[in-house]
Formats: C-alpha cells, structure tokens, sequence
C-alpha cells in the first residue's frame, strides 16, 4: 500500500480533492440536504 | 499500473471517502445553519434504498385553510364501478373548490378544522447581537435628530415595530453580556422584549382605513427629510421632526424623551440651490474658455472624418473629446501652432502631451498618407 501510495499519490490526491467538492457539494442545500420528504414542511 | 491497479484503486477511493467527510464538515463548519433534522426523512431515505415504502406519518392533517377530506378506509368504501367523467364541465366557481364538493358517488367524511386565530407575536429581538444594535440605536436616537433615527431604523432593516418602539423611546430589556452568552448558547430564556408602550388602537370615531392605525410608522416615513425641499415659506415646511400619528398613540407621544432639537438655521435647509451648487453634473457644461489660443474648429462633422487614432497618442476618448472641439482632420491637427498646441493639452487635462507625442507632425505624415507610427519621433529616438 506504501508502495503504490508513493508512485501513485497524485491519483490519490485529486480523488481527495475530488472528494472534498462532491462533500461539499452534498452537504450544501443544493446537494439535496434539504430535499426528500420532509424538505417540503421546512 | 496493472499489477497494481487493486491498490491504486483502494488508495483512490479512500482518498476520494476521506476528502468527502472532509469537505462535508468544512461546509457544514462554514454554514452553520440549524436547520431541522427531520427524522422522517432520513427514515423514509433508508426505507427507499431497501425498497421499503415508509409510511405515512400518523400526524393530524396538515392545515390548509380549507376543511379536509379524509378518505374512508377501502374496505368501507362501497364498490362501484366508476362513473363515467360528466360531459359537464363545473363551473369555474364550483372547479375551485373541489374539496367542499365531494363526488356524490363516495362515501367522505368531512372533518372540519377549526384554525385557531393567530395569536399576535409580541415585538421582540431575534438575538441578542440584533439587541445590541437596537440598544446602539436606541443611543444615538436619544441624541440625534429622530428623522434620521428614523432612516437609520430603516438601513438597520429592523422591523417597523421594533423601530417606532425604539424611538418612542421604548426600553429594550438590557442584556447583560453573560446573559446574552448564555443567550447564544440557547437555555430556553426568552429572547429579550421590548417594553415599550404600544401605540394604542385609534378611537371608534377613526375609521380603520387611516394608514395611521394599520401602520404607525407609515406617516413618519411620508414625512422624510428628502421631502423638505417643498415650495412653501420656509416656515411652513416640516424641519426634521417625526410626523407621529396624530390620534392613537398618546401613550407614545407622552412617552417621547424630550429630545432637544436646535432650530434650524436657513443654512442648514437643504435647498435646490445648494444642491446645484454641490453636485457639478447639474452645473452646466462650460464651453472652453474662448482664447486666441484655441485652433479654428469645424462647426460640424465634415463628410469624411479622419481616423484621429492612427495618431500615436489619441485613444477612444482624446478622439471624442478634439471631435467635440470641432477638430475632425488631420489638416486641422497639422497647422496647430505651438499655442494652439498647449492650449490642446490644456483642455484635454494634460498638459504637454501634444507637444511630446508630436500630434502635428504626425497628422501631418497621415494626410501626406504615410504611417504615423513609422516615423514617429518616439521610434526614432529608441531605435536610431
């Protein structure tokens, strides 16, 4: 694992960054945290 | 990459899972908004996912201003085969209310709901931060004009409730600044009130429609200080004092801090002259000073204009500015002596540009149809 996170640690770092937006971008309103069926009585 | 592309793929997505948790706690850390958790929704999110439908809540029907109808179980629904659909088409009346006029084919039940009356909510700060700049205001009320209390009121965005109770110098409830920390941390101590005297309802004799009963303020508004400015003698025009409803807020008027006004002197009178004077757009444009120094100008645009900007130094604007003076050819621009030159700069603001980037010279060279910019002083000097 040590090994391919030292030669391969650039994919790993745009998949956190990745990450980081699509988290973002979950727990912002439009990410759906305020949609579903209680969404509608807010 | 091949051999490997197990834990490349692990790594990937471990990193993307981590940066997911990290970018949903920084958005939540950045956007702490309490919005409610609605465990019915997370309930009926996991129920979806097994493909288990949730169901509907046990809770009293919701309040829609109009009786409701609940449906009889199925079993004792009666079965009927469905009517045909009238050809009929109700009435636009009866089409918008369709809930008091059940299909006489099914058995309903009608509940009616008895929709308590809105019970009016007293006149209270949100928080204690939204106090603090109440009781700011409340400050500088006492001690300034209340016209522009009253503005003031206006860009705080406070409501008008809160605002004429301020400056009926009405006492917000002082918040200690523990008691406002504790606020913050919400104890379940009420937001602080305002105790100020409410303006009372107007007389019988008043009728309803008077904009003072609905909206107090709304006549102190009608009086703003942009409005001074009315033809009239100066004496008849209102000076910055707030215009109070004049029946139904006695309470109000007997509770005003006496506020110490100075009489305006006619200086202070902002009139359409000091206006005129302040503002240099509404002076109006002075036409050049008239020189022995100003080149003879066109009185309008000739037919064909040349193009002043191939002269090195002209841009959009010098071009409209010299167009404005009447100077449309580069024949205009070549016969300018060095007075006419100076006096060129003068007017477009700056000073000796004329005569550095040699605008005659190179009208000249353009007019003669050569490039300006070939031979231009500039180049010249830098590549020699």
């Amino acid at each position: 694992m040590l090994f391919v996170l030292a030669q391969y640690w650039p994919y790993a770092l745009g998949a956190a960054l990745l990450g980081v937006a699509v988290g973002w971008w979950a727990a912002s309103p439009a990410g759906g945290r305020r949609r579903g069926a209680g969404a509608r009585q807010r | 990459m091949i051999q490997h592309i197990g834990e490349v793929l692990a790594v990937i997505a471990a990193a993307f899972a981590v940066g997911s948790i990290i970018g949903w706690i920084a958005y939540r850390w950045i956007d702490r908004t309490d919005y409610a958790f609605d465990q019915r929704d997370l309930t009926d999110r996991i129920g979806r996912l097994f493909g288990i439908r949730t169901p509907p809540p046990a809770e009293e029907p919701v309040a829609t201003g109009r009786p409701a109808i609940a449906p009889t179980p199925a079993a004792a629904r009666p079965v009927r085969p469905r009517p045909e659909p009238a050809a009929v088409e109700p009435r636009p009346e009866t089409r918008a209310e369709p809930a008091l006029r059940p299909e006489p084919t099914r058995a309903v039940t009608v509940v009616p709901i008895a929709l308590p009356e809105p019970a009016p909510e007293p006149i209270r700060l949100e928080s204690a931060a939204k106090s603090e700049a109440a009781e700011d205001l409340r400050k500088r009320v006492q001690s300034s004009s209340r016209a522009i209390a009253w503005r003031e009121a206006r860009d705080e965005r406070l409501r008008p409730g809160e605002a004429a109770a301020l400056i009926a110098g009405g006492a917000v409830a002082p918040v200690e600044p523990e008691a406002s920390a504790a606020e913050r941390k919400g104890n379940g101590k009420p937001p602080p009130e305002i105790t100020a005297p409410v303006p009372a309802p107007p007389p019988p004799g008043r009728g309803d429609d008077s904009p003072e009963h609905d909206e107090p303020w709304a006549a102190a508004t009608a009086v703003w200080p942009m409005d001074l400015r009315q033809p009239g003698p100066p004496e008849a025009r209102p000076v910055g004092i707030l215009a109070l409803p004049a029946s139904g807020a006695a309470e109000t008027r007997r509770a005003l801090p006496p506020v110490a006004t100075p009489p305006l002197a006619a200086d202070d009178i902002w009139s359409d002259e000091d206006e005129a004077e302040a503002s240099p757009a509404a002076r109006p444009a002075a036409p050049p000073p008239a020189s022995e120094d100003r080149p003879p100008s066109l009185e309008a645009a000739p037919p064909e204009r040349d193009n002043l900007r191939r002269i090195k130094g002209i841009g959009q604007g010098f071009e409209k500015r010299l167009n404005q003076l009447g100077i449309y050819r580069y024949a205009q621009v070549a016969a300018w002596t060095a007075g006419q030159q100076a006096w060129i700069s003068a007017e477009l603001g700056f000073p000796g540009r004329v005569e550095r980037d040699e605008w005659p010279a190179q009208a000249g060279r353009l007019a003669k149809g050569a490039d300006a910019r070939a031979t231009s002083h500039a180049e010249v000097v830098r590549d020699p």
